[in-house]
This record gives structure tokens, C-alpha cells and sequence, in this order.
């Protein structure tokens, strides 16, 4: 009887922890460009656009993606949210496959719905441009690389990194 | 022989029971392929059929459409992403809407180089196509100077379409030949799911191009 409550307890312990790994982001602090990042790149921030350029990737980068992944490129501000330093997207210019942007109140985003059919060494690039904001704030952003796993409403793990964490507008960084 | 009787009708019931659940299996799991739950919000991929197969992708489509028409019974108007089975033009497309003008709003337009991976969207004002679209590549043009941006202005196609209109328009539309695909923003599934977890829903628009480029 005993061995039969131990034995409860270890699943519902296995089944809570998987449960919060599942849910729990995970930021990588070393190794970058982690494998889920471009191996180059540069990303912008304009008056009125977010931007990355020359992102690219090799094969063995690319090879870990399947087609339950996608790849995210994020600007969010330091402070404040998007709507402080623009009004809403206005046009969206990417050739990463199944490009998307996201727009709200944590981010700017550009992101790649299907990253496992990324073309090793080809140059991507992925524009978001905001409509005019009179009343424009000039937060520092903090731009990050992520990664994550579409699996339905169970959450899984995201992996994701700084690409850089003080970028303002008008400047850019590469790496 | 009883219990062969006994052996048949319980195969009959278990596969009157997988016959029926299949279809709400096969829904479930495209609908996986369009929502992902993060810490502090949902996204769901509107207009998206990537990675399902060809059942899937024609629930889906049923699902959407029955929600659109029970949704739109209740209110004014909404919000529908509307995919096109080709590449089309503002030519095309204005002799498509003309006969709703008075009734529709033009949110934004979906365009990309048939064949090519990738694609642009921009917002539309006044219900102007070909305006929106030559303003894209002016404002393009001050930030890129790549061969690229050139190719789009000579070879795009547009391959979807985000409009707000009411219940008789969505009805009429949805027997267009073009349309492919037509979704709305609004997954009462994941709104409620938020509701219970205190987390915002994010709807990205990623409609479905017709050659199948990403």
C-alpha cells in the first residue's frame, strides 16, 4: 500500500516538474550566437522601422530547426511599451519564410513561422515600419533572438538571447 | 458465436466512436499548429494552414468559416484575413470589392514575388489599393537599396487581404471564386484560456500564399 502512495507521489512529482519546465523560458547568457541565432547580422532601429539585416545562417544552425519551431527577432524598450515611441505598424518587407510581424505592448517583432526552411548562407532580412509618433519617447531596447516550439496551449520551453540590451533609435549593431 | 456477436458489435462501437472523434482530433491538432502559449500571452497565427495536411487544412477552414458566420450574426462587423488561391492585382481585386465598397473597410493588403520565400504587407488607406501599394515601395526605397525590393515592384502578386466588413458581406464573400482561406481574429478557445490564466491574446496575421512559398 505504501509502495502504491510512494509511487503516486514520484508521478505527480515527475508530472509538476515537467510542467514547469515546460512553461519556463530560458534565456541563454553564454555561447553567443547560440544555434538558434544568425551566425551574422545586424539589427537597426530607425525613426519610424525596426530592423534586421544580413542575418544569416549555416546549415548545421538550420538543421536543428524543425517544423514545429519558429525564430523571432524582438525590439523591446527598456521602458515603456511601443506605443510610447510609435502608433502601430504600417508595412512589414521580409523574405524569411513565412514572415510575420507582432506589434504590442511588449515588443516590436519579426519572426520566421517556418525557420526549418531557412537557405544556409543566403542574407535575410526583416523590416517593420511604425507609423509616426508626435508625442515619440527615446527608450533604450533591448534586442533579443528567440526561439520557440509551437505545441498547442501546454507552453513549452523558449530559448532566447540579448543580442544586444542598449540599442536606441537612430543606431545599429552588428555581430 | 456469442462470443463472435459479442467481439463484432463491440469493433462496430469502437469504430463508430473513432470515426466520429477523428475529425475533432485532426481539428485539435492543426489548431496546435497555430497557438503557442508564452508567459504572459497567447499568439495565435490567423490565416495560417502551414503544416497540415489537407484534411486539417479543409477543417480548419470549415471551423473558421461556421465561427465567422455565428460571430457575425451577433455583431455589426468584423475584422476577416481573407487568403486568395492566386496571385492577383489591384486590378482584379478593386473588380472583386467594388460591388461592396460602400460596405467594406481595406485594412491591409499581403504581397510577395510568386516563387520566392517571404512577403510584404502594408496598410491600406482609403480602401486605395494601388495607392497603398506605390506609397510601400516609395518609403521602401529611402531604406533599401537592395535588387530585391526592385524584383517585388516588378513581379509582386497579392495574395491576401485584411477587411473589415459586416455579416451580408462576409456571406457573399465567402462564395468568391479567389478565396482560399477566411479567418478573423477572435479564437474563443484561447480568449477564454486567457481569461483563466490572466494572459493577454496576441493575433498575428500570417496568411497562406498560393504556391506554397513560405
Amino acid at each position: 500500500m505504501k509502495k502504491k502512495y510512494m509511487s503516486l507521489i514520484l508521478v505527480a512529482t515527475f508530472v509538476l516538474i515537467s510542467f514547469n519546465i515546460a512553461t519556463a523560458a530560458t534565456r541563454d547568457t553564454s555561447g553567443f550566437p547560440n544555434w538558434y541565432t544568425p551566425y551574422d547580422g545586424q539589427v537597426s532601429i530607425g525613426p519610424t522601422y525596426v530592423e534586421g539585416r544580413n542575418l544569416k545562417w549555416s546549415q548545421w544552425r538550420i538543421d536543428y530547426y524543425d517544423s514545429n519551431d519558429y525564430w523571432e527577432l524582438e525590439f523591446r524598450p527598456r521602458t515603456g511599451e511601443p506605443d510610447d515611441v510609435w502608433d502601430g505598424v504600417d508595412s512589414l518587407y521580409s523574405n524569411l519564410p513565412g514572415a510575420y510581424e507582432e506589434y504590442d505592448e511588449d515588443d516590436v517583432t519579426v519572426g520566421t513561422y517556418s525557420p526549418d526552411k531557412l537557405v544556409s548562407g543566403t542574407s535575410y532580412y526583416g523590416m517593420v515600419y511604425m507609423d509616426w509618433n508626435s508625442n515619440s519617447t527615446d527608450p533604450f531596447f533591448i534586442v533579443e533572438s528567440e526561439k520557440g516550439l509551437w505545441l498547442g496551449v501546454d507552453g513549452w520551453p523558449e530559448r532566447y538571447e540579448y543580442i544586444t540590451t542598449y540599442l536606441s533609435k537612430g543606431s545599429s549593431t552588428y555581430w | 458465436m456469442k462470443k463472435l456477436i459479442y467481439l463484432l458489435v463491440s469493433l462496430m462501437i469502437i469504430s463508430i466512436i473513432v470515426i466520429n472523434c477523428m475529425p475533432s482530433f485532426a481539428l485539435a491538432n492543426a489548431k496546435d499548429n497555430l497557438i503557442v502559449e508564452e508567459k504572459e500571452k497567447f499568439k495565435v497565427f490567423v490565416g495560417c494552414l502551414e503544416n497540415m495536411n489537407n484534411v486539417e487544412k479543409k477543417l480548419i477552414k470549415e471551423d473558421r468559416k461556421s465561427l465567422i458566420k455565428k460571430i457575425t450574426s451577433d455583431k455589426n462587423s468584423i475584422n476577416v484575413l481573407i487568403s486568395f488561391n492566386k496571385f492577383t492585382d489591384a486590378d482584379e481585386l478593386n473588380s472583386i470589392l467594388d460591388k461592396y465598397s460602400s460596405e467594406i473597410v481595406i485594412n491591409s493588403i499581403w504581397f510577395s514575388i510568386p516563387g520566392k520565400d517571404g512577403r510584404a504587407m502594408k496598410k491600406v488607406e482609403n480602401n486605395d489599393i494601388q495607392k497603398s501599394i506605390t506609397a510601400f515601395f516609395t518609403e521602401a526605397k529611402i531604406d533599401n537599396k537592395d535588387n530585391e525590393l526592385l524584383e517585388l515592384e516588378e513581379k509582386y502578386g497579392i495574395f491576401a487581404i485584411e477587411l473589415n466588413c459586416n455579416s451580408n458581406i462576409t456571406e457573399k464573400l465567402m462564395s468568391e471564386n479567389i478565396i482560399n482561406h477566411i479567418d478573423t481574429y477572435y479564437y474563443p478557445e484561447v480568449e477564454k484560456l486567457a481569461l483563466e490564466n490572466e494572459k493577454y491574446v496576441s493575433y498575428i496575421s500570417l496568411p497562406e500564399k498560393p504556391d506554397g512559398t513560405g
